[in-house]
């Protein structure tokens, strides 16, 4: 892991400190609410803004031509499209293949000679997508730069973006995004963020099934969290009942974040299930907790530690 | 119904009167046939006169001007935009002759700078040189101001773009930030150019030769009185509209933004 550590104010205070993976992924989603700092973030890295960002370390990338398209419109309103891309290119550009492919897949042959303002809101899009290829980048960052190109339009441009990404070791592709079912589709390592921090960061199918907070969860698209309490068992156990208890090490979020640590002991022990008491405001209250069959070291009057552990679950029921 | 079409009486009554107010200088020229009475080789010279010193100093206040015009748009924050704006527009209230009696006063013979200039062979005061630095300093804020508020009309993201597609600052200024900003740098250069070729107060003190129009008017109309003074009023006109028109005209066929 290399890290990447950015500190700015404005517009917006961020400040993050980024474990990315080296060599760096291939495909990277950032991912967050509006206002996240999305967008400042991509705008430091390209060394746009006020701030400060620096490598701990360099990466293996370390000479990258990276290329950021901006969310708002940025097509030059006084050129026309073909002379943009020229200028860009540095030179003619037709002759590259590559280019000449993705006039064709972003289908803007027909409109190269027209000035911005003769282009739709899509096509500019497109447009902004193409000439920002003529720059020959080697790291291509888009701020939510296809939001209003038709969804099925946006997957086929997508899969050409992976495919470019895909022909030269070199290349690497950035996007924003906050639906996290494109992100997981599309992106190899998604960084989520949140009011100008970090909140998480992994391969994306790895955030699904372990979004670690609320925040995060919400984000994948999860809507509830089933809590079932389970009595936490000393490190090391090795017996364990599902469903009933579960070892320390295993505690993940949220049921390390749900502490209060709550203490009881055990008063009665059944074939699949155990009663516990704990102290609650008024007096004690007892349940039963339920658990499967098998050994496990628990004895009565024994004193355990409780926890809340979990489900998360989507509207749908299961993962989003 | 268009919103241009809507309602359009009072903005057309509002855009009348200031045409009316605008010719009244020029009808009054034309009404006098104050062409018959042209002093001639008096108008020649002025004629000669204003257009070099107006020529120079148009390119000095463009030379100056440009630059910090856009240092001042792109460095919002910075105390120093602050200060120099502060000046400019304590510049701008100065009265031209009031500008002329300063500059008399830092240009004099017998000052350090005057002692300086005349010691390389410039002569401070009524000459070339101080008929083009009061020209300068009469146009100078004008254009600065005007200049910088075309610079801070032009979004931000289109020279972001260009940079990170085309890491050349000097490149992008270029071909992005100037034709961008160009229908407001025309405007700001227009007016400099009125500024220039009309200026008077501040001349009148420091350069009393040689005399360009505005001071050929007023030399006419202390010798010969208003029938030798509006004639060369009218070459005023001549001389120093053609400049602004033009640019506005081009301005208007080559909108970028617009189109």
């Amino acid at each position: 892991m290399i890290r990447w550590q950015v500190e700015a104010t404005h517009p917006l205070p961020i400040r993050i400190d980024l474990a990315i993976p080296d060599p760096i992924p291939r495909r990277i989603a950032l991912v967050g609410p509006n206002g996240a700092g999305k967008t400042t973030l991509l705008r430091l890295w390209a060394g746009l803004g006020s701030g400060w960002a620096r490598w701990t370390e360099e990466p293996s990338l370390a000479k990258w031509r990276f290329v950021l398209v901006p969310q708002a419109p940025s097509l030059w309103p006084h050129r026309r499209l073909a002379h943009q891309l020229q200028w860009v290119a540095g030179g003619p550009w037709l002759h590259d293949p590559e280019l000449k492919a993705w006039v064709e897949r972003l289908h803007l042959g027909d409109v190269l000679a027209r000035f911005p303002r003769q282009l739709s809101g899509g096509q500019q899009q497109r447009a902004t997508l193409l000439r920002a290829l003529a720059a020959r980048p080697t790291v291509l960052a888009l701020d939510e730069v296809l939001a209003q190109v038709d969804a099925g339009e946006r997957e086929q441009i997508f899969e050409g973006l992976e495919d470019w990404a895909e022909a030269r070791p070199d290349r690497r592709l950035i996007f924003t995004g906050h639906r996290f079912d494109e992100v997981v589709r599309m992106a190899e390592w998604a960084v989520v963020l949140l009011d100008g921090r970090v909140v998480s960061h992994g391969p994306p199918p790895s955030l699904r099934d372990h979004p670690g907070s609320w925040e995060v969860a919400r984000l994948v698209g999860y809507q509830s969290w089933i809590p079932r309490p389970a009595i936490v068992l000393p490190p090391g156990t090795t017996s364990v009942d599902d469903g009933m208890a579960l070892r320390e090490e295993d505690l993940g979020w949220p049921t390390a974040e749900r502490a209060p640590e709550v203490r009881g002991r055990v008063l009665r022990i059944k074939p699949d299930q155990v009663e516990v008491e704990v102290p609650a405001e008024a007096g004690r209250r007892r349940f039963w907790l339920s658990r499967s069959a098998g050994p496990h070291p628990l004895q009565v009057g024994e004193e355990v530690r409780l926890a809340l552990t979990g489900r998360w679950v989507s509207r749908k029921g299961g993962e989003p | 119904m268009s919103f241009t079409g809507r309602a359009q009486a009072p903005w057309l009554v509002a855009a009348l009167g200031v045409g009316l107010l605008s010719l009244l200088p020029v009808g009054v020229l034309v009404a006098e046939r104050s062409w018959e009475h042209i002093p001639l080789a008096l108008a020649a010279s002025a004629v000669r006169v204003s257009l070099l010193s107006g020529g120079i100093a148009l390119g000095v206040v463009i030379g100056l001007g440009l630059p910090s015009a856009w240092y001042l748009a792109r460095h919002a924050q910075s105390p120093l935009r602050r200060a120099v704006e502060l000046a400019l527009l304590a510049l701008l209230l100065t009265p031209p002759l009031v500008l002329g009696l300063v500059l008399a006063f830092v240009l004099g013979p017998t000052t350090g700078v005057g002692m300086a200039l005349s010691g390389w062979g410039i002569s401070p005061t009524n000459s070339w040189f101080a008929l083009v630095v009061a020209e300068v300093y009469e146009a100078l804020p004008y254009f600065v101001l005007t200049a910088s508020a075309a610079f801070e009309g032009v979004p931000r993201v289109y020279e972001e773009a260009a940079l990170s597609l085309v890491p050349q600052p000097w490149r992008v200024w270029r071909e992005v930030t100037l034709p961008l900003a160009a229908p407001g740098l025309i405007a700001a250069a227009a007016m400099a150019w009125a500024r220039v070729v009309g200026a008077f107060g501040a001349v009148i003190v420091v350069a009393y030769h040689p005399a360009g129009l505005p001071l050929a008017i007023w030399v006419g109309l202390e010798e010969f009185g208003l029938p030798a003074a509006l004639p060369l009023a009218l070459i005023l006109l001549a001389v120093g509209l053609p400049v602004p028109w033009l640019l506005m005209l081009w301005r208007r066929s080559h909108d970028p933004v617009a189109g």
